[in-house]
């Protein structure tokens, strides 16, 4: 049970979290250009992309300090404190997944990504881009909701968690299908071992981004 | 008694509230040609206004009689007729002037007080004849009727006679000393000193000090009526000083007239106008007084009202004190002022007002008239004046702040010197003239015989004039009829009506407040954008490049809220994302005129580096109206209740909508950081983008040819993908003009 009126005063650190939110959607935009760096034969930016998401996963650890101090200083109710520090928590995986990912490629850099399986992860990649795009959204609009209270951008709000959930879920189907692909069509074990861990990781990057969308369905609840 | 006592405590509340809405509109009249022309820093021009009304307010201790027995005979109403009176008064003059303070137009607040005393007076004289069934005609004596008459003439001759004296002198002041004024003023500064001055110091006496103390009622007449040899003997004392001042000092000579003429006009202001503001409750007061010490408080007539009553000077003070602190810290004052100012600006640029039919024809009535004269006027005197009255010679130095002035200190002091003459004559002859009104007019006939009003803005600036001058006969009706509500209110539901009313205010100032703050958000963040003068090529190509970013951003922004409103059928939503495109017009058109003034300060690069900069023009231009397309074609959809998109479309244009705020932010952010385009990227995006339209198309076809989907549906499916596909288009043409400016910037050839 929330009061209104009280919570003006209590106020959430909406810009610090959208400040957040933002680095993690460049984070993942900066990803998928690495990606198709990968995929593309004449790319050779591949390195200043990992230096770029590494740059931005340390602004947005900044970020997240800065949250933390924010919502110590402000008294809160333990309940809401704990639910918005899962949710950073959970926006902050994002990145450590694309981190780990764009990682996990260089461990193996000379392979490259095979011709036949390039459509299936860059669709794959596009599909993990949606959720994390429509979480700065959601936090703008949650922001939005806490100056007014009502009921409509609330549902606002919870549209777009849903449309996150639904988004995650098209991630999903499109990693099984990435994952049945690969075995079908890679012999190498190595390779198969290297691409099937690169999809869960990738799919895993979604995943965050919806655990980020239920934490805030949570603050939202009445 | 009880609820009367409340009823005055809530009449001193609500002066405190008009004396600050009352001061923000009229500041205007007093602040606007020292303002316009920078003619000191602005806390310097602000001490003299203060002090100017410190002094003006002991002067005022007689005019309050208005608010007694100007409008209507006291003798004829009770008590509590009266406060019902003044509370109505009082509210419709705190929303009223509100009102017009949030959209920065000037109005005059003794036209206002004046008809909403006139309006709540009628509505309970009507009331009373009504209840003792009489006559209606008998209205007449209840009403001051003439003093009424009197003021709408007033508007009109305001109108009429200052533009023209402004407009007159003006020309005749610009033909003797030019648009390179200061070499003349050496010779002829102390003629235009003297004349200055002498007009000036006729007003102060004239209007500002009547009222006062120390000059006795004769003192009054005869000032009044040796005009000529006052003005001769000011003339002649402050002419020997000027001409002293500008032989022998560098002192530039305008200033001190300016500042003298700004004092002047507040002091004028605080002595005459302060009635308007706390004359209404001092006469509640003094009602409240006169019928506590009688034998039937309730059912006295007020006859002693008609009675001269002393005010307290102590009470003077505090409401001047009021007066002071709300025009320093007045944000509404301002925004009045800079409509004043922007209206008679000497140079082009962003318009606040559009246009309209009127405006349009009377420009080009204007316009073929000075081509008539044109024709009659010899070649030889077209020449003369031609050249005295060159333009282009107005080359303004920044103020002490950095900031350019809106007009010089010569079309300041002639503004002054017009004003304070109409309407000290006007007084002396006892002419209902408002001081707005006035000091508006000329502001604008001056601005006009200076050209300020070229072939760019004259329409712009007409359509402004109009506003204010429709702005000003609404002021009169409004008041009227609102205050004759509320006192018909107030009559019948007594305490209940007082509360709704203070509840009504409270909720209207409320969300005034909050309209203008966002409203200054707004325009400080498009005027913060315009390119100052006085920088370099490089600052300005990087500003450009910034502020397209800004734009991009601002433009994703908007196509998103746009899409998920039409999706969820949510009108207020779409109105007020149609409400922005208005100011994406604006941002696009001051990033244009900024790339025009960057390719100026671009003049001694090569034509290829400047030719595909200036292409950026068209590529913000073609984004800007495929996204104002989108909103428009949605809201009139949605708004006419026509049937929402299909599930299978709604899920469709979802994936393009991803698709265009990708591009349209990836872009933002290279442009925003400077960060190195990958190009190929954008590249890939804006055919995933085309890809997905194609294919979209082909299953929106197939849905017509099954009638799943109706004409008007289509019409707004395709709206979607086509103006999409064109925003992806023009984004990434603007990137690769980036791209290759920067190339060429580096000095690499671009492939």
């Amino acid at each position: 049970m929330q009061i209104p009126f009280l919570s003006k005063f209590t106020g959430m650190p909406f810009n610090a979290l959208q400040e957040h939110a933002e680095k993690v959607k460049e984070c993942a935009w900066a990803f998928q250009q690495a990606m198709e760096c990968y995929g593309s034969n004449r790319c050779d930016r591949f390195e200043e992309y990992m230096k770029e998401v590494d740059q931005l996963e340390s602004h947005a650890d900044k970020i997240k300090g800065k949250i933390r101090a924010s919502v110590h200083k402000h008294s809160k109710t333990p309940v809401m404190e704990f639910q918005l520090f899962m949710f950073i928590s959970e926006q902050d995986k994002v990145l450590d997944s694309v981190e780990e990912s764009l990682n996990w490629i260089s461990y193996r850099p000379s392979s490259g990504m095979p011709e036949n399986l390039k459509k299936d992860f860059f669709n794959l990649v596009d599909a993990v881009i949606t959720p994390i795009e429509e979480l700065s959204v959601m936090v703008a609009e949650t922001k939005k909701y806490y100056k007014s209270y009502s009921e409509k951008q609330r549902k606002i709000v919870i549209d777009i968690i849903q449309n996150l959930r639904k988004s995650e879920h098209e991630a999903d189907q499109l990693e099984d299908t990435l994952k049945l692909n690969i075995f079908s069509n890679e012999t190498d074990p190595a390779a198969v071992f290297h691409l099937v861990k690169l999809t869960e990781m990738i799919g895993s990057i979604a995943d965050h981004a919806e655990n980020a969308g239920d934490m805030m369905r949570a603050i939202i609840a009445r | 008694m009880n609820i009367f006592i409340f009823a005055i405590i809530i009449l001193i509340l609500l002066a405190i509230s008009d004396l600050i809405v009352g001061v923000s509109n009229d500041a205007v009249n007093f602040l606007n040609s020292s303002i316009g022309s920078r003619v000191a820093p602005r806390y310097v021009i602000m001490i003299i206004a203060s002090l100017g009304m410190l002094a003006g307010v002991t002067f005022s201790s007689d005019m309050m009689e208005v608010a007694r027995k100007g409008i209507f005979h006291p003798q004829f109403f009770t008590m509590p007729e009266l406060i019902t009176i003044f509370l109505a008064v009082m509210l419709t003059d705190i929303i009223l002037l509100d009102l017009f303070n949030t959209f920065g137009l000037p109005t005059s607040t003794t036209v206002s007080i004046v008809f909403e005393l006139l309006g709540a007076a009628v509505a309970v004289s009507l009331i009373k004849i009504y209840m003792s069934e009489g006559n209606f005609i008998t209205l007449v004596h209840y009403i001051n009727t003439g003093k009424a008459l009197a003021i709408i003439t007033g508007i009109l001759l305001s109108v009429v006679i200052a533009f023209a004296c402004g407009a007159i002198a003006q020309f005749f002041s610009r033909l003797v000393f030019t648009f390179n004024y200061e070499p003349k003023l050496k010779y002829l500064g102390g003629i235009w000193g003297g004349l200055s001055l002498a007009f000036i110091t006729y007003f102060i006496l004239i209007k500002g000090a009547k009222g006062t103390s120390f000059l006795s009622p004769e003192t009054v007449s005869w000032i009044k009526h040796n005009a000529l040899i006052m003005l001769s003997v000011s003339f002649v004392f402050f002419g020997l000083i000027f001409q002293f001042l500008a032989l022998f000092t560098r002192i530039n000579i305008l200033k001190p007239i300016v500042l003298v003429g700004t004092f002047a006009l507040a002091m004028a202001f605080a002595a005459n106008d302060l009635v308007n503001f706390i004359g209404v409750p001092m006469a509640g007061m003094e009602a409240y007084n006169v019928a506590k010490v009688s034998p039937d408080p309730l059912n006295i007539t007020m006859e002693a009202l008609q009675k001269k009553l002393p005010s307290s000077t102590l009470m003077l003070l505090i409401a001047g004190s009021i007066m002071v602190v709300t025009l320093w810290v007045s944000r509404k004052a301002r925004t009045v002022t800079k409509t004043e100012v922007s209206l008679g600006r000497q140079d082009e640029g962003i318009e606040r007002f559009g246009s309209f039919g009127l405006s349009r024809a009377i420009v080009g009535m204007v316009a073929a008239l000075f081509d008539l004269a044109d024709k009659i006027t010899p070649p030889a005197v077209k020449r003369i004046i031609s050249k005295r009255l060159d333009p282009s010679v107005y080359k303004p130095a920044p103020a002490a702040e950095g900031k350019l002035p809106a007009f010089d200190l010569l079309r300041a002091s002639v503004n002054l010197i017009v004003a304070s003459a109409v309407v000290s004559y006007a007084t002396a002859l006892k002419l209902p003239l408002s001081t707005t009104y006035v000091t508006f007019m000329v502001a604008m006939g001056t601005s006009l015989s200076d050209q300020a009003w070229g072939r760019e803005s004259a329409v712009y600036r007409v359509t402004g004039v109009l506003t204010v001058i429709g702005g000003w006969f609404c002021t009169a009706l409004i008041a009227f009829t609102v205050s004759l509500f509320f006192a018909c209110m107030l009559f019948f539901l007594k305490l209940y009506g007082i509360i709704i009313l203070l509840v009504l205010v409270g909720f209207v100032i409320y969300r005034s407040f909050t309209y203008h703050s966002k409203k200054e958000e707004e325009e400080g963040g498009i005027a913060a954008l315009s390119l100052k003068d006085g920088i370099g090529a490089n600052f300005a190509v990087n500003t450009s490049f910034e502020q397209t970013g800004h734009f991009l951003n601002e433009i994703s922004h908007n196509l998103r809220t746009c899409f998920d409103a039409a999706f969820a059928e949510d009108r207020q939503r779409l109105r007020s994302v149609k409400n922005q495109t208005k100011t994406i017009q604006t941002l696009t058109n001051t990033i244009i005129a900024n790339i025009f003034k960057t390719l100026y300060l671009l003049n001694n690069k090569d034509v290829e580096h400047t030719r595909k900069y200036s292409m950026t023009i068209g590529a913000l231009q073609e984004i800007a109206e495929s996204h104002r397309d989108i909103i428009m074609r949605s809201y009139t959809h949605i708004n006419n209740y026509h049937s929402g998109l299909l599930e299978v479309q709604k899920e469709e244009l979802k994936k393009v909508r991803i698709a265009v705020n990708r591009l349209l932010e990836n872009t933002s952010i290279m442009l925003l950081k400077r960060k190195k385009v990958d190009y190929d990227y954008i590249e890939n995006q804006c055919t995933k983008l085309s890809e997905l339209v194609q294919e979209y198309n082909k299953k929106q076809i197939l849905r017509i040819q099954t009638a799943e989907s109706k004409t008007r549906l289509s019409i707004l499916y395709y709206g979607f993908l086509e103006n999409s596909e064109k925003i992806g288009k023009s984004t990434r043409n603007l990137l690769d003009i980036f791209r290759e400016y920067f190339m060429i910037e580096n000095g690499i050839k671009p492939s």
